[in-house]
């Protein structure tokens, strides 16, 4: 099948095309999904949140301007809807918020997204799922979001800086921080 | 720690990352080759860094997939539900401003009380006028009552005015 420019697909949305919506999300949503999933280890969480970027996002075509690339567009509006995400669990929970006992809106979604997934579930994998997720989460958001940034989407540390509107030394710094905590804690220091 | 690790040490990262440039990498290439300590280094960032991002590759079937992409064209194309977004609202104002949530209540509040207040003191007003006419008519009633009294006696007694 031959794979259409964003521009084709946004301007077939804008009039209405209910395929290019589907076309558009197909292209992205892996991408959104693992994005949100590497920030926070939590099915469910990524799940919500992708949704909820999405539906922004097309319900909020007709203000893209094509100005910057259509990818960057979107990243600001998943990171804006996940970080919305996790203020608005805080307050609920009114404690740190802690990504592996996170639960959903009762009234959004009636099956887990975790029993979706297939994986062999064996007890080492549990084990080095449940140590990395830990390291993760002693990341801070800036870092965590830096990491996936780079070693999810093979982003360079320049194309990083302009993503996330900061230099280029503050994101190798973050970077260089939050590979030593990795690697020290899968090392089990 | 050899003088020659030193000037590497802190390239190591870059170099697992691919964020050097050629010739410099080319040298860090050289010198992992026979410096056991670096290359330790260089394969514990890269195995770490494997592992975390196979980890977070989900692989969900395609149809888990288009289930997504179905409930986001749902939502996305839904209409607004007037009542349902005024409760969104109020929810998303309990659950994440407490402060400025107590604060506009709290003025919502005042403005109600003043309100009621005034409506109050104006429905007294209005009592009281409308008593005061209540008893202006009964009084008139009376005296057109006693006056009829007074004529149906004099009738019966045969007077001629």
């Amino acid at each position: 099948m031959n794979i259409r420019e964003d521009k084709e697909i946004i301007n077939d949305i804008k009039n209405g095309s209910l395929i290019a919506m589907e076309e558009l999300i197909k292209k992205y949503q892996k991408r959104v999904y693992n994005m949100i999933y590497g920030m926070c280890m939590n099915y469910d969480t990524a799940w919500d949140v992708s949704q909820d970027a999405f539906v922004k996002v097309i319900k909020n075509i007709k203000n893209f301007r094509q100005e910057s690339s259509f990818w960057t567009y979107l990243y600001r509006i998943v990171m804006n809807a996940f970080y919305d995400y996790v203020r608005r669990e805080k307050a609920k929970k009114r404690e740190t918020i802690n990504f592996s006992d996170m639960n959903d809106d009762d009234n959004k979604r009636s099956y887990e997204v975790k029993d979706m997934i297939n994986i062999e579930e064996d007890f080492d994998r549990k084990m080095l799922e449940e140590k990395v997720r830990q390291g993760l989460n002693d990341l801070t958001d800036t870092q965590r979001q830096i990491y996936v940034l780079k070693n999810l989407e093979g982003l360079k540390i320049r194309e990083i800086a302009g993503l996330i509107g900061i230099s280029e030394g503050t994101v190798k710094s973050h970077l260089n921080r939050a590979m030593e905590k990795l690697t020290n804690m899968l090392k089990g220091r | 720690m050899k003088k020659e690790c030193e000037f590497f040490r802190d390239k190591l990262l870059d170099y697992s990352i691919e964020e050097l440039d050629t010739e410099i990498s080319q040298k860090v290439k050289e010198h992992i080759e026979i410096c056991p300590e670096c290359w330790k280094i260089v394969d514990d960032y890269k195995k770490t860094n494997s592992l975390i991002t196979g980890m977070l590759k989900v692989n969900f079937s395609e149809d888990v997939w288009e289930m997504e992409r179905k409930e986001i064209i749902k939502r996305a194309t839904q209409k607004i539900d007037i009542k349902k977004e005024i409760i969104k609202i109020f929810k998303l104002l309990f659950t994440t401003r407490r402060v400025l949530t107590a604060a506009v209540l709290t003025i919502f509040l005042v403005f109600c009380i003043t309100l009621g207040g005034i409506q109050y003191k104006k429905n007294q007003e209005l009592n009281k006028e409308k008593i005061i006419i209540e008893n202006i008519g009964l009084l008139e009633n009376m005296e057109l009552l006693e006056r009829l009294d007074f004529y149906k006696e004099i009738n019966k007694k045969g007077v001629n005015l």
